[in-house]
């Protein structure tokens, strides 16, 4: 039953545009939730000794997950907590090697999974901008060129220069979207960091979302925010048990997902 | 295999930015933060070079020449080890929060232990001038032993990483056993003169060749044998090939373990 997990990555020369592809094939995840008694060495001997079975308990996030995303496809996920759809966004962000299935992408792939994740609070602006470029292979060069463009998305003025951890939260998501979005993705995948923003913000990155969409990059947004799913996505996945419910029209998969939870 | 140590290598500004910060982090903001990492080694050297050379009956400028040509080996390799140990457990924010070669962390505390060795090659020529002792050609063989230590602390580096993403006590088993091994090995007296009955432990003991490629330039001002050398190379790259491999077959299941 179980296949070997396998990742494969078609090559494609750095900012071709409209490649952006992400393909997931009966992808399954399996957490263990580890004891003290199996995470230590100690333990594990100890365990062997006394003959104590080590059955760690386990569950699976996400099971049989068949998906094809493609370029100019703005796909949200929804679902009920639990259902999923973070662990989904971290297998299509490579940070989680499914357990099972296969997972293909093509492009460069920028998360913006939390704030956090993509920037370090000891470090300015400018110097998260330059780690950020080191962590996601934007050559430094281009980095500066790109600079006075982060500056004036972000809207972070003198700020830019000071530490990240000094930022309201706004500020950092402003930051770590321009970050996101300035560097070319071809792929771009976001859980909730939008509803951080004031309105004039998040219009501003509606707009830019749009702009990456027109030049042939793929958007997957996780979202509770089910009105905002049906206006900006042209795609909606309804997640619930780690399975696909429902994959289509927005309009269509939020009524669906609605009369599921009443 | 070859494809993941190919994207290591695309991601090798990252692996700059990394050692930049952990150097950064120790003289943050003083130029005292870099000599307290410097400290404790100096107090040791010389503190166990006036204990040991009175105990051993032994000059004590040749016996600080001695002790320091091994010690500045062990220090890379015991701070490869540790440090290498808690690479991937310290950094888990760049594990599991995005996506980067996994393989440059444990690669970024072996850099740094690099650092730390070129600071030891300084005092050590600073101790050479003070002792009046000869700067023989064969100081010239250094950057080689170096780099023979280098690859075998970066395979130890590598599967102490992985080992301690499994098992989180294992950093506590191995200062321990790095302890032990510190006084087991030539590093405080010499191997001629282990008693015969222990020989057989000293032909055990993976770091003894890597010890003589430092000791025989620095303090006989010879070049250590044929022999050794291709015995520490030979250790080097198996130790290389295992650490790569325990570790790319490991690192997709490192997320599930932090």
């Amino acid at each position: 039953m179980r296949s070997a997990p396998a990742e494969r990555k078609t090559r494609t020369p750095r900012r071709a545009g409209g490649h952006a592809r992400i393909g997931l094939a009966d992808i399954g995840v399996r957490y263990r939730l580890l004891t003290e008694r199996h995470s230590t060495l100690k333990g594990r001997i100890l365990g062997a000794l006394a003959r104590v079975p080590s059955r760690a308990h386990e569950f699976w996030a996400l099971r049989h997950v068949d998906l094809e995303f493609r370029q100019g496809e703005v796909v949200g996920i929804i679902g009920a907590n639990g259902s999923g759809k973070s662990t989904l966004l971290r297998v299509m962000a490579r940070i989680l090697y499914p357990t099972e299935g296969r997972f293909e992408w093509q492009g460069e792939i920028r998360p913006l999974l939390d704030i956090g994740s993509a920037l370090n609070g000891n470090l300015t602006g400018r110097q998260n901008a330059y780690l950020y470029a080191a962590l996601n292979r934007v050559p430094r060069l281009e980095m500066d060129k790109l600079i006075p463009k982060i500056v004036d998305f972000s809207e972070l003025d003198a700020f830019f220069d000071v530490p990240v951890r000094l930022y309201s939260s706004g500020m950092a998501a402003r930051l770590a979207f321009a970050l996101a979005t300035q560097t070319r993705p071809d792929v771009l995948l976001i859980d909730e960091v939008l509803s951080v923003g004031d309105e004039h913000f998040q219009r501003k990155s509606y707009f830019r979302m749009m702009k990456l969409i027109e030049r042939g990059s793929l958007v997957v947004i996780v979202s509770h925010n089910l009105p905002f799913v049906e206006q900006v996505c042209n795609r909606a996945v309804w997640l619930s048990g780690g399975r696909v419910m429902a994959d289509g029209r927005p309009p269509d998969v939020v009524a669906e997902y609605r009369r599921q939870v009443k | 295999m070859i494809e993941r140590i190919r994207e290591a290598y695309q991601y090798r500004s990252f692996l700059y930015q990394l050692v930049y910060q952990q150097l950064d982090q120790r003289y943050h903001g003083s130029l005292l933060g870099f000599l307290w990492t410097l400290l404790m080694p100096l107090l040791i050297f010389a503190s166990f070079t006036v204990i040991f050379s009175v105990l051993n009956q032994w000059d004590m400028k040749d016996f600080g020449l001695y002790f320091l040509s091994g010690y500045l080996f062990w220090l890379l390799f015991s701070n490869g080890c540790a440090m290498g140990a808690e690479s991937v457990v310290g950094n888990a924010a760049y594990v599991t929060r995005l996506y980067v070669p996994k393989l440059l962390l444990p690669l970024a505390s072996v850099a740094v232990g690099l650092a730390d060795l070129a600071a030891g090659f300084v005092v050590l020529a600073g101790l050479m001038g003070a002792f009046g002792a000869p700067f023989s050609a064969a100081l010239l063989f250094l950057p080689a032993a170096a780099g023979i230590a280098l690859v075998f602390v970066t395979g130890l580096a590598l599967l102490c990483a992985t080992a301690n993403v499994f098992f989180r006590d294992f950093r506590h088993l191995l200062n321990s056993v790095l302890f032990l091994w510190f006084f087991f090995s030539p590093i405080l007296w010499k191997a001629e003169a282990a008693p015969p009955k222990a020989q057989l432990f000293l032909a055990l003991n993976p770091v003894v060749p890597f010890l003589s490629l430092f000791q025989q330039p620095i303090w006989k001002g010879a070049l250590p044998g044929a022999e050794t050398t291709a015995l520490a190379a030979g250790l080097a790259a198996l130790a290389l090939a295992s650490g790569v491999t325990a570790f790319l077959s490991a690192e997709r299941r490192f997320y599930y373990y932090l």
